[in-house]
Formats: structure tokens, C-alpha cells, sequence
């Protein structure tokens, strides 16, 4: 009647390996500074990329999403410069990382494709081999696989050869070539971390095949191997993973030590798991049905009394009421067991009705409203928010808040499509952003639009000031003006100013002389004013060459300056009329922002797909705690009734004084619910 | 063993098995795991045009100014923040998380501050504050001059050890 309910997600050969995967891409990732050994002669200490830097920087904080954008941003500004072939492998290995398969396996395609180094090459195989894997293309994978040089791998990167070992087994395992994993098994290194998990996945692949002897000593070998792993500590031992293992172990070895018949053993087994581990109160409630079935009755109320000290939700700690009413009933303590028996049954009436509330929410509430989690400290999450407490693999790092999810949240299967629900939740978020900021960019391109047009207005006003042609006009007056004083022969088209306004003194002069009566000219003026105009001609004449080639070069000078004026003119004409740039980048913010609502449907669909299955297997596991429940619940009642009317006879016979019974658990008929 | 435990046994490793032994036959639905990853390429190569044209637009190149941060070894000084002024205008203030840290350890490069200037020249000034050697507090600043040209300016502030001196260094680097 019983069920031992997984409390934290399942380790299973899924997760193992895309824990694995996820690893050995972080491990690598501490090596990418300095791993470039591969490509370039010195491995350097900083990066000579900073775009490579960047995406580095992203990765390094597992934000794979921004990474992968950084590099796609890389890519299109001219690629990752300076640092070998490593960038491809780091991208192929992203996009795998961030389950883009067909992505990954294009990228490694082509890198073999182009000639690598050796050892690069050998890595794109391995990589590769992992994509295959992934897509379960087993033909393929061991293409792969075969194309890889084992010994150089195991000399250049020791850890990835640890992988590919455990990889070759798990196809064999997947494969169900149970005989050949086997072979491959016992090749491989007590040091190599990979090493229990494919013993534990074989053994569980055996026990499949009903073949549970061989798999319980497969399993005892791999506690052995986690022992040497510690031990040996050959490659960076992950203390939380090993521990994790090691749990995981010696639950599937106590379990079936169990189903052996073996309690002595299995209560050995369940010894080996932390107390204050994720299986702990599995491995407590295990333990004492070992105890409980060894006749180790005072071991088995120890462990479920400690189990009974835990978190009252979880339904290990509400089942081991019943438990422990059960071994009471053994120890032949009727008193106590039916006080047991009453307690599981209120429970479980109170669990029963919480189901049905749960049941019933299920049908206005969104899945988010339902699965709320809460850490450590009190604080609430949701599901969908941004920054959800999940490790660097992938796995929630806290618990949901009704312990009746917890169970579904430990499987597996159930994982994988939150995990889905959950990329498509920030895709779709995502992509509101962009949507947002399509339209902040189309406002920031009007706004300087219109900036632009009221600047151009300003410039034209001024340029309408200025008139250029104008100066054109004036220009060509000038030119003819001294082409007629060359024509002519006439210095004083030449002359300056001064000379000008000397000359036209000696006019006004001899016009005044003119103009006196003939009694009053005096000879002697007319005389020397011939002399002086006679000087000033004779002086203008001697300047006049310089004058006039003086005339000549300001006029080329002045031609060559309006020449410019009309270029800057034409040019700035052309800019004030070009709009080409601003609707270059309308055309982009256009086409950039016509793709977002169409990705916004298909990701609203696929969402709505994802929240209808996720709801199912949530209804589907509600009725089935229900089912168990009612089970229980019936159970319960009938221990309780048939104990009960056991002591009624007993008291009706006479043959036990009821005051004998004692006082907290005396029964009387009035007192029994049935 | 009582026919009660048996059942539970029974049922308990069915279970449990079948825990373990049911994600091994879980193939996801290859048609809408293909549909996701290419929605996420598609979502990938979205963000990227966004991002070129939001810097297209509000940073052009002959404007554009970037400054990154990047820490080599860092075993003297562990940075808790930095603050950075240009012409004596505080444009950035950065505070770190540990998980940030760790990834400037391990040889990434962030970009710290994106933002337009002039032609001409210009002074950077930035506040390294975080723990220094013997675990005490530290907090130090450089200076660099520099003169923006009409392309992208691009400038990298660098914490590094000094081995001899037993100090961490800070320096600027233009990036050509």
C-alpha cells in the first residue's frame, strides 16, 4: 500500500549525461584562456579578441543565451580574430549546451570539413559524437566515435577521453548490447569519473533484464569506484556530485537487496545515504522496512520516528504514521497501533481533501499560478521568472511549495518538458522585449528624423542668406572689367585705390581750372598740373604690370574660391537632400520587427501546447495521489476497524480488563472511526 | 515478512524502478524539439540584428565609445566594484556578483560602459574598489588621456598582478 516517493529529481542515465555534458563543457570552459595550447604555440593569459572576451564572459556565468547572441554578433561583425580554431569548438559546444542539436552538429560537421589541427579535429569528432548521441543516432554515433584518436585524446584532454569511454558504454546500454557495455566496462579506469554512473545505468539496464544478481554486484563495484574516484582524486572531483552518486547508489542497491530478500544487506545499503540528503527520507522510511521485515522492529520505529520529525507535507513523513502504527501492531502494542492507525487516517483524509482543492484549481489556475516554489529563505518564485533558482544544470534548486508536486517534479520526464516550458516562457519574453524595443527604436528614428529635417531647414534659410550666385554674378562683372582694361590698354582699370582717388583729385582740378574764366587761368597752374598728371601717368604706367597681373591672380584666386563654394555648395545640397541613411536604418528597424510577430505566434503556440501537456501529467498525477491516498486511507480504516474490534473482543471476552489498556490509547467502541 | 510489507516492497521497487528505467525509453517529441531549437536559432539571430542596429543607431562609429574590464590572475586583489568617469562625469558604476568575478577569472572580458564622445581629447578616470593583499580594503584609480579619432574608440581597463611588487596593477589599454 505503500510507496516510497522520489523527493528531488531523479538521477537518472538522462540526466547523468547532460549533467555530464553540461560538466565537461564548464570544465572545458575553465580551460578556454588557456586551452588555445591546441592552436597557437603559447597558451595566452588574456584574450586578443575582445568580442571572444565578451562571449567568454557570458559563458562563464552559464548565460548561454547571451553568449550564443555574442557570438552570432562576432560572427557578423568578421568573427573571433586571434584565437585559432577554438572559438568553433566553444560555439558548436554552446549551441549543444542550449539543446540547439542541429545547430551543433552543422557547426562540427563543418569544422571537419576544414583542416584543423589534429587534435582539434579529434575534438569536433568527440563533440560531434556527443550530438549524435544526444539525437540517439546510434549509426552515426559510432561513426563518430571510431573516428577519434583515443590516444591522442587521452593526452591532450584526459577528461574528454573519460567521456568518450562512458559514452561508447551508454550506446552499447541504449543499444541493449548489455554483453559488449559489460567488456568496454571492465577496460576503463578506476580513476575515470564517468565510471559509476555507466556501472549503476548497466546495472539498471540488467535489472531490466530481470538479471538482478549481476546488477546488485555491478552496483556494489560502483561504490567501490566512487571510493577510488575520492580517493585517487585523478581528475576535479565535484564533492555535491560524488555525494549524489553515492546516494543514488546505494538506494538502487538497497532497493534491490531488498527485493532480494537480502534486509541485513539492503539496511546496510540505506546506512550509506545522507541523512540530510535529497533521498534521505526515502532512504529512512527503506530503512526501516528493511529493519521492520529484519525483525529490527526498535531500529525501525527509530528511523521512521526520526522521519516523523521532518516536514510535516512531504508524504514519506505523513506515510510513516502508518508505519509506525503497523510495527506497533507487530510489537503487539494495540494501544499505541491504533492510535497510529487513527492519526494516518485523519491525515490522510486531510491529504484527500487538499488533493481535490488542488484537483479542482487545476481548472482555473495557469500552471504557473499552481506550481509556486519558495527557497530557504521564504522567498516565493515562479516558475517563469527570469532568474529561477536552477544549478548549471539545468535542475531546480528549490522545492515546490505543495508538496503533492513534488514527486512530479522529481521525474524526469516531467523535467524535460518544464525545462521546455520554461525556454519557451523566456523566448516569449524575449521576444515582448524586442518587440519593445522595435518600437523605442522606430520613435528614436522619428525623433531624429525630425531633428534632421529641422536642421536642414535651418541650413537652407542660411544658405539662402548667404547666395552664392550672386557672388558668381559679381565675379564675371569683375572679369569683364578687366578684360576691357587689358583690351584697352587702360592702367587705370588696374589702379588702386589710392591712385583712383588721386586721379580723380587731378580731374576735379582740371575740371575746376576749366571751369574759371579765361582772365583768372593762371598758366602756371595749368602747367604744373600737366606735370603732375604727367607724373602720376608715368608712375601708373610703371605699375600698372604689376597691377594688372596682380588683378589677374586675385581673379583666379577668387575663381577657385567660388569653384569650392559651388563643390560645398552641390555637396551639402546633396546631404541636406540624402535621407538615404535614416531609411536604410528604417528599413532594417522595419525587417527586424515584422519577424518578431510571427515568432511571437509560434512561440504562444508551442507555449499553450506545452502548458496544456505539462497540466495534463499534473491533473494525471493528482489522480493518481488521489487513487493512492484513498488506498491508504482504506487501509488505514481497516487496521483501524479490525484492531479495534479486536480490543472490543478482547474487552467483551473478558479477557482484558479495559483500564489495563493504556490510558492515552484505551479504546472504547464509541471512540473507534470507521 | 508480513504480507503488508511484502506489498510494500513490491510496490516501492516497482516504482522506484520504474522511476529510473522510464526516462531511458522518454525520446522527447522530435517534431516540436525541432520546432523549439529553431525557434531559438531564429530567436538567437533576432537578438543579434537587434543588437548591431540598436548600436547603428544610437552609437554610431565615428562617435562610439567602448570601454571594457578584464582581469589576468587577479590574486591580489578581488574586485568588488569600479567606477568610471570620463572628462569627470561619472557614466558607470559597477557593482560585481561572485559569479561575475569568476568569469573575469577565467578569462572573460566584460563591456563596462557603451557611449558616444566627441571628436578630441578626453580623460578617463576609474575607481577599482574590492579587497586588496593581507585581505584589507582597497581602492585605487588610474587616469589615461586619450584623443577620439573618427572611428570606434575602444579602450580596456586591465587588472593585473605586479609579482615583484606584490600588488594588483591597473592599467588602460587602446585597442586599435
Amino acid at each position: 500500500m505503500f510507496r516510497i516517493l522520489p523527493i528531488q529529481p531523479t538521477i537518472n542515465p538522462i540526466s547523468v549525461w547532460l549533467v555530464g555534458l553540461v560538466m565537461s563543457f564548464m570544465a572545458q570552459a575553465g580551460l578556454v584562456a588557456a586551452d588555445d595550447a591546441d592552436v597557437v604555440s603559447s597558451p595566452p593569459h588574456r584574450v586578443k579578441d575582445l568580442a571572444y572576451g565578451e562571449i567568454l564572459y557570458a559563458f562563464h556565468q552559464n548565460h548561454l543565451f547571451d553568449a550564443l547572441v555574442k557570438t552570432a554578433v562576432a560572427e557578423a561583425r568578421g568573427g573571433v580574430q586571434h584565437h585559432g580554431d577554438y572559438p568553433f569548438i566553444l560555439k558548436g559546444g554552446m549551441y549543444l549546451a542550449y539543446g540547439i542539436t542541429e545547430q551543433a552538429k552543422q557547426i562540427f560537421l563543418e569544422a571537419l570539413q576544414q583542416n584543423l589541427n589534429p587534435a582539434v579535429k579529434n575534438r569536433a569528432w568527440f563533440y560531434l559524437g556527443k550530438v549524435y548521441y544526444l539525437q540517439r543516432n546510434w549509426t552515426d554515433l559510432e561513426k563518430s566515435l571510431t573516428r577519434i584518436d583515443a590516444p591522442l585524446l587521452a593526452d591532450s584532454h584526459p577528461l574528454e577521453f573519460a567521456e568518450l569511454r562512458y559514452l561508447q558504454v551508454q550506446s552499447y546500454i541504449a543499444q541493449n548490447q548489455l554483453a559488449l557495455a559489460n567488456q568496454l566496462l571492465s577496460q576503463i579506469s578506476e580513476s575515470n569519473p564517468w565510471k559509476p554512473y555507466v556501472q549503476h545505468n548497466l546495472a539498471l539496464a540488467l535489472l531490466r533484464q530481470d538479471q538482478r544478481d549481476p546488477a546488485i554486484a555491478l552496483l556494489k563495484q560502483a561504490s567501490t569506484s566512487i571510493q577510488e574516484i575520492t580517493d585517487e582524486q585523478t581528475f576535479p572531483v565535484d564533492q555535491d556530485e560524488i555525494d549524489g552518486i553515492r546516494d543514488r547508489i546505494a538506494m538502487s542497491l538497497a532497493m534491490l537487496q531488498l527485493d532480494a530478500g537480502n534486509t541485513r544487506a539492503a539496511m546496510d545499503a540505506y546506512r550509506q545515504v545522507r541523512l540530510h540528503g535529497p533521498w534521505s527520507e526515502r532512504a529512512l522510511f527503506g530503512y526501516a522496512m528493511a529493519a521492520a521485515s529484519n525483525q529490527n522492529f526498535g531500529l525501525a520505529l527509530e528511523a521512521l520516528s526520526s522521519l516523523g520529525k521532518r516536514n510535516p507535507q512531504n508524504l514519506l513523513v505523513q506515510e510513516s504514521q502508518y508505519a509506525q502504527a503497523y510495527i506497533y501492531e507487530q510489537l503487539e502494542k494495540p494501544g499505541l497501533a491504533l492510535t497510529g492507525y487513527r492519526k494516518a487516517v485523519n491525515q490522510y483524509q486531510d491529504l484527500l481533501q487538499q488533493n481535490q482543492q488542488q484537483q479542482s484549481n487545476l481548472a482555473s489556475n495557469s500552471l504557473e499560478e499552481i506550481l509556486l516554489f519558495s527557497a530557504a529563505d521564504g522567498e516565493q518564485w515562479r516558475l517563469t521568472d527570469e532568474r529561477f533558482p536552477i544549478d548549471r544544470f539545468g535542475r531546480l534548486l528549490i522545492v515546490p511549495e505543495q508538496s503533492a508536486y513534488v514527486d512530479l517534479l522529481a521525474d524526469e520526464h516531467f523535467q524535460s518538458r518544464l525545462k521546455e516550458y520554461r525556454e519557451l516562457h523566456l523566448l516569449r519574453q524575449n521576444l515582448l522585449n524586442a518587440k519593445a524595443d522595435v518600437e523605442s527604436f522606430k520613435l528614436m528614428l522619428a525623433t531624429r528624423n525630425n531633428l534632421r529635417e529641422q536642421r536642414v531647414q535651418e541650413v537652407q534659410q542660411q544658405l539662402e542668406v548667404t547666395d552664392v550666385e550672386s557672388l558668381f554674378v559679381q565675379r564675371d562683372r569683375l572679369n569683364v572689367k578687366i578684360q576691357q582694361g587689358l583690351d584697352a590698354n587702360d592702367h587705370l582699370a588696374f589702379a588702386d585705390a589710392a591712385d583712383i582717388e588721386f586721379y580723380n583729385l587731378i580731374e576735379s582740378v582740371k575740371n575746376r581750372l576749366a571751369a574759371l574764366p579765361n582772365d583768372y587761368r593762371d598758366p602756371e597752374f595749368a602747367g604744373k598740373i600737366r606735370r603732375i598728371e604727367g607724373y602720376f601717368t608715368w608712375q601708373l604706367a610703371e605699375k600698372a604690370p604689376i597691377q594688372r597681373w596682380q588683378a589677374q591672380v586675385e581673379l583666379k584666386q577668387l575663381d577657385a574660391a567660388l569653384t569650392g563654394l559651388r563643390i560645398q555648395r552641390q555637396r551639402l545640397d546633396k546631404l541636406l537632400a540624402d535621407r538615404s541613411t535614416i531609411r536604410r536604418l528604417a528599413d532594417r528597424i522595419d525587417q527586424t520587427g515584422q519577424r518578431v510577430p510571427a515568432l511571437l505566434t509560434k512561440v504562444e503556440r508551442l507555449l499553450a501546447d506545452k502548458e496544456r501537456e505539462l497540466l495534463g501529467l499534473v491533473q494525471a498525477q493528482l489522480a493518481s495521489q488521489e487513487q493512492a491516498i484513498r488506498g491508504y486511507l482504506q487501509a488505514a480504516r481497516l487496521s483501524q476497524a479490525r484492531l479495534a474490534d479486536a480490543l472490543l473482543e478482547k474487552q467483551l471476552a473478558g479477557t482484558k480488563n479495559p483500564s489495563e489498556l493504556s490510558g492515552e490509547d484505551l479504546v472504547s467502541t464509541g471512540k473507534v472511526e470507521l | 515478512m508480513g504480507w503488508m510489507q511484502r506489498l510494500v516492497f513490491v510496490l516501492s521497487l516497482a516504482c522506484f524502478t520504474e522511476t529510473l528505467l522510464a526516462a531511458d525509453n522518454q525520446i522527447p517529441d522530435q517534431p516540436v524539439v525541432d520546432e523549439l531549437q529553431s525557434l531559438k536559432q531564429q530567436v538567437i539571430e533576432l537578438n543579434r540584428d537587434l543588437f548591431i542596429l540598436e548600436e547603428d543607431l544610437l552609437f554610431p562609429a565615428n562617435t562610439q565609445f567602448a570601454l571594457y574590464l578584464s582581469v589576468d590572475v587577479g590574486e591580489f586583489f578581488a574586485l568588488d566594484a569600479v567606477e568610471v568617469k570620463i572628462n569627470g562625469e561619472t557614466v558607470t558604476h559597477y557593482l560585481y556578483t561572485a559569479n561575475q568575478v569568476d568569469a573575469l577569472h577565467k578569462g572573460g572580458v566584460q563591456r563596462l560602459y557603451v557611449g558616444n564622445l566627441k571628436s578630441g581629447a578626453h580623460e578617463l578616470t576609474a575607481f577599482f574598489t574590492g579587497e586588496g593583499p593581507n585581505k584589507r580594503e582597497y581602492k585605487r584609480g588610474t587616469t589615461h588621456l586619450f584623443k577620439k579619432g573618427g572611428d570606434i574608440t575602444t579602450l580596456e581597463l586591465q587588472i593585473t598582478d605586479s609579482t615583484r611588487k606584490h600588488q594588483p596593477q591597473f592599467k588602460v589599454v587602446e585597442w586599435q
